[in-house]
């Protein structure tokens, strides 16, 4: 009988990192995702292969819906179409109840072709077409103005439908967060967003009917929202008095984060990122100190990151091992930046599919492409894979499936583990037809010869 | 291939070797000590792919990757 | 009654971790302890320190998963049966300010802040706290870019102080200091950096214990007479001024802070008044200190944790001083082997 084959290693003690554990005491792996192993998933959908979790999806969304409508009387949330605008997942946050919050007439289009009506959409974003304008009027969107040149164009579309149209602005101000996002929206404190309803007031083709904000993205510090909060109602009491109209939604946006691990933290996630119900204590607490019940908006949240992303994971295949000439150990697997932009941002959490005896080391992971910037993962704490060996990278269920390109390499198989306990391909792999598919050649350049 | 600084080295049984004239210390597994053995004895990576097989549940290979990695590793540190 | 206490940052360099000096206040308190240290590197010298440390862990670092962090205290707690844990290091409190009830459900006590004190005293809400308090708070603005460094000391205006989120801290006389710093702290502790207002001015500090309901138990200051590059005290001297004593009590009550604390302040030379620089939400590195003028924190506070009568006094004499010094051990590189193979040193006389 033969022994266990270990991987060997030897490794030079360096002052200052010498600890025997690491990052990595328990040296735990993944052998399944709710309940399906991780080589079904590969075997029958090919690698790499996002997973996906309806039941995750359901009950983030129920947990955070729950407390958000516990806490506040009108309650409302709208799908963020950007963070996941897969038909599947918008379908199972449509089916909970959720509207469509699209930023572009692609997405408009592509929640209509879903089936949710105009009424149920809202149209956000820095730049919106005046035909795609139009087509929100006529169809009743909650369409939020992002700039004085958009306020214009939104009267132009009103004047053409020949109607008075209800639009929102969207508004930026000091919250104590930098960066302050200040590019979005008009500004409070300089009275850019007093002056903008100002005008919107003045026209004969539109009113204004809500107060949109969005502080800004994976945002760590609950109080950001409550200033957000003080500032919009201070806003909002000041233009119905002014105007004598009465303001029917505020919309405090999305940006809460998910416990994907922020590049440039310190501290593990579970520890570092509040809880949600924090964020959701900021904004209702600060609303039901500021306002009067007779006066209650409906507030919308726009919640992605937090909802999604803890529900998705890639799959990879280590495809080559390689030990570079400082001495760093690297793997090539078969995921690369194209499919993974927020690797930019976030470091993965990564799993492996089986236990590996060996020393851990601190190891590079290079996605596929012959491109230099293709780094995954910068520094993973990773036993002696050896190849085939499969990574499960994750929180992945959110940007990634909607920042993915095609460069280089096909877009994989997403798949659904569904609530009843089977598997679905959601968008399947592509072929070449997809991407060649729009392209034509002039007559004369389509021949050629060697 | 120079076995003198391999000769000097005072190798524990639990892994952790130290080079008495450089100072420094180094941990290694069973597999990393049992290839520093042979190849203090004057064994070539040849002869320790083998040996290795003969004892080890393993792949010719996955062993021989291995081996390589393993000398490449000795050869950063000056030991080789 | 035998009692046996954890306590991590034994980390006794030049930039050094309370830990050691913790255990040294509970051997010379008269109570029967055992003392595990809790390190996270094979060189951390109260490993080596057998006289006060009597068994050392190496941990798994707190960056890395929060079970594993737990498996490993598990681990040592079945082997120790742990009564208190003290933790010593900023880095690692959010943590064990995460784990506290899981800790509690296995037995082991500790007397940390809880997450809400531990925000108000974010180095980022100190204008807030001062407030509370009643005293100054140096103007100073959070960073995360190099963008927002330079709008910072446009603002502030040069020298300034830069600081990382936990620890470090350097005088930048120019926009390339400042710099220099920002990459350097980034580099170690992530984000934010705080560019500070420097004030001119005399730092004092003042050592602490809150029980968790407003009271404290027992309080100590010191006026900074040498501090090193990395701003820590070296040498120091009691003092007793009513006005910083009362203020720290009104940290403690206005807080109802729970555990162990540094208040470190600096009272500007023409006006005397005091500056809040900082609350470190755990003992500082000088703790033996105190202990040595008879105001015994942590003897104290586990006196406290494990339900014995203690002392809540803080009577001790001004002008005692406090020297620091460097000594070296003599040890044997299988010592270093012990702990760096297996993650523990030996049991005394094995």
């Amino acid at each position: 009988m033969k022994k266990e084959y270990i991987k060997p290693y030897i490794r030079k003690q360096t002052a200052g990192v010498m600890n025997k554990f690491g990052v990595s005491y328990n040296k735990g792996h993944r052998e399944e995702i709710e309940g399906f192993h991780i080589g079904d998933f590969t075997e029958k959908f090919g690698s790499p292969v996002f997973v996906l979790s309806e039941k995750v999806i359901r009950e983030r969304y129920r947990k955070i819906y729950s407390y958000f409508s516990s806490k506040y009387p009108k309650a409302k949330m709208s799908w963020s179409y950007k963070t996941n605008y897969l038909d599947a997942v918008c379908s199972v946050l449509h089916q909970e109840g959720e509207t469509a919050e699209v930023v572009s007439d692609f997405e408009y289009q592509k929640a209509r072709r879903l089936g949710v009506p105009g009424k149920k959409i809202i149209y956000n974003g820095p730049y919106k077409p005046l035909e795609s304008l139009i087509v929100a009027f006529k169809e009743g969107a909650m369409v939020n103005l992002d700039n004085f040149d958009e306020i214009i164009k939104a009267e132009e579309a009103a004047k053409k439908l020949d109607i008075k149209a209800s639009v929102g602005i969207r508004v930026n101000m000091d919250t104590g967060v930098y960066p302050q996002w200040s590019r979005f929206g008009f500004n409070i404190e300089n009275n850019n967003a007093f002056n903008a309803v100002k005008r919107i007031q003045h026209s004969e083709y539109l009113h204004l009917e809500g107060i949109h904000c969005h502080i800004g993205t994976f945002m760590m510090e609950p109080s950001a929202y409550k200033e957000a909060v003080k500032k919009i109602v201070q806003l909002m009491r000041r233009i119905e008095k002014e105007f004598e109209i009465s303001i029917s939604y505020l919309d405090f946006g999305g940006g809460f984060p998910s416990k994907n691990i922020l590049k440039g933290t310190y501290l593990p996630p579970e520890v570092a990122i509040q809880p949600v119900e924090n964020f959701i204590d900021a904004i209702t607490d600060t609303l039901l100190e500021e306002l009067e019940p007779k006066e209650y908006p409906e507030v919308y949240l726009e919640t992605g990151r937090a909802i999604v992303d803890e529900a998705g994971w890639l799959i990879t295949t280590v495809d080559a091992v390689k030990r570079l000439p400082d001495g760093t150990k690297s793997y090539i697997i078969d995921a690369g930046v194209n499919l993974l932009y927020t690797s930019a941002w976030y470091n993965y959490h990564v799993e492996i599919d089986r236990e590996i005896h060996g020393a851990y080391e601190n190891s590079i992971i290079y996605g596929p492409l012959c491109m230099n910037i293709d780094v995954v993962v910068e520094s993973a704490f990773l036993p002696p894979l050896p190849k085939g060996t499969r990574l499960i990278l994750s929180p992945m269920g959110a940007y990634n499936m909607t920042q993915w390109m095609q460069f280089i390499r096909y877009r994989p198989a997403v798949v659904m583990i569904l609530e009843d306990g089977t598997v679905e391909q959601i968008r399947r792999p592509e072929t070449l037809q997809d991407i060649v598919g729009p392209e034509s050649v002039p007559e004369k350049l389509k021949r050629f010869q060697f | 291939m120079d076995k003198d600084k391999l000769a000097v080295l005072a190798v524990s049984e639990s892994g952790f070797i130290f080079d008495p004239v450089t100072g420094h210390s180094y941990t290694a597994n069973a597999t990393g000590l049992k290839i520093l053995e042979l190849l203090k004895a004057g064994k070539e990576p040849d002869e320790i792919r083998s040996v290795l097989l003969d004892e080890y549940d393993s792949t010719e290979d996955e062993v021989s990757v291995d081996v390589n990695d393993f000398i490449e590793n000795l050869k950063k540190y000056f030991l080789i | 009654m035998k009692l046996t206490v954890a306590v991590s940052g034994i980390n006794t360099i030049d930039n050094p971790g309370p830990g050691a000096g913790i255990c040294r206040a509970l051997k010379e308190s008269g109570m029967d302890v055992r003392t595990i240290g809790l390190a996270y590197d094979a060189l951390e010298p109260g490993i080596y320190l057998d006289h006060i440390i009597d068994k050392s862990y190496i941990m798994p670092y707190p960056s890395g998963s929060r079970e594993a962090f737990i498996e490993r205290i598990k681990d040592i707690h079945s082997r120790e049966s742990i009564d208190v844990i003290i933790s010593a290091l900023d880095a690692e409190l959010p943590i064990y300010m995460d784990i506290e009830p899981v800790l509690k459900d296995i037995g082991i006590k500790m007397l940390i802040p809880s997450k809400e004190m531990f925000r108000l005293r974010d180095k980022l809400r100190l204008k807030e706290l001062a407030e509370k308090i009643g005293v100054k708070a140096p103007e100073y603005m959070s960073c995360t870019s190099l963008a927002d460094l330079h709008n910072a000391v446009n603002e502030l205006g040069f020298p300034c102080m830069v600081k990382g989120p936990f620890y470090e801290a350097y005088k930048a006389n120019s926009p390339g200091e400042a710099e220099g710093y920002f990459g350097k702290i980034a580099a170690a502790w992530g984000y934010p950096i705080i560019v500070q207002k420097f004030i001119q001015g005399d730092e004092y500090d003042v050592i602490g214990c809150g029980d968790g309901n407003g009271n404290d138990i027992g309080v100590f200051a010191i006026r900074k007479m040498t501090i090193t590059k990395l701003g820590k005290v070296w040498n120091a001297v009691s003092i007793r001024n009513e006005k910083l004593i009362e203020a720290t009590k009104r940290v403690v009550k206005g807080l109802s802070w729970r555990g162990g604390f540094e208040f470190e302040v600096l009272l500007e030379d023409k006006t005397q008044e005091i500056y809040v620089l900082e609350i470190n939400p755990r003992f500082p590195a000088w703790v033996y200190f105190p202990a040595g003028c008879g105001i015994n924190l942590p003897a104290r506070m586990v006196q406290l944790l494990t339900g014995q009568d203690y002392d809540t006094h803080s009577d001790y004499k001004s002008g005692k001083l406090m020297i620091r010094y460097t000594n070296e051990l003599v040890k044997d590189i299988s010592d270093f082997e012990q702990i760096s193979t297996f993650g523990e040193t030996s049991e005394k006389g094995e």
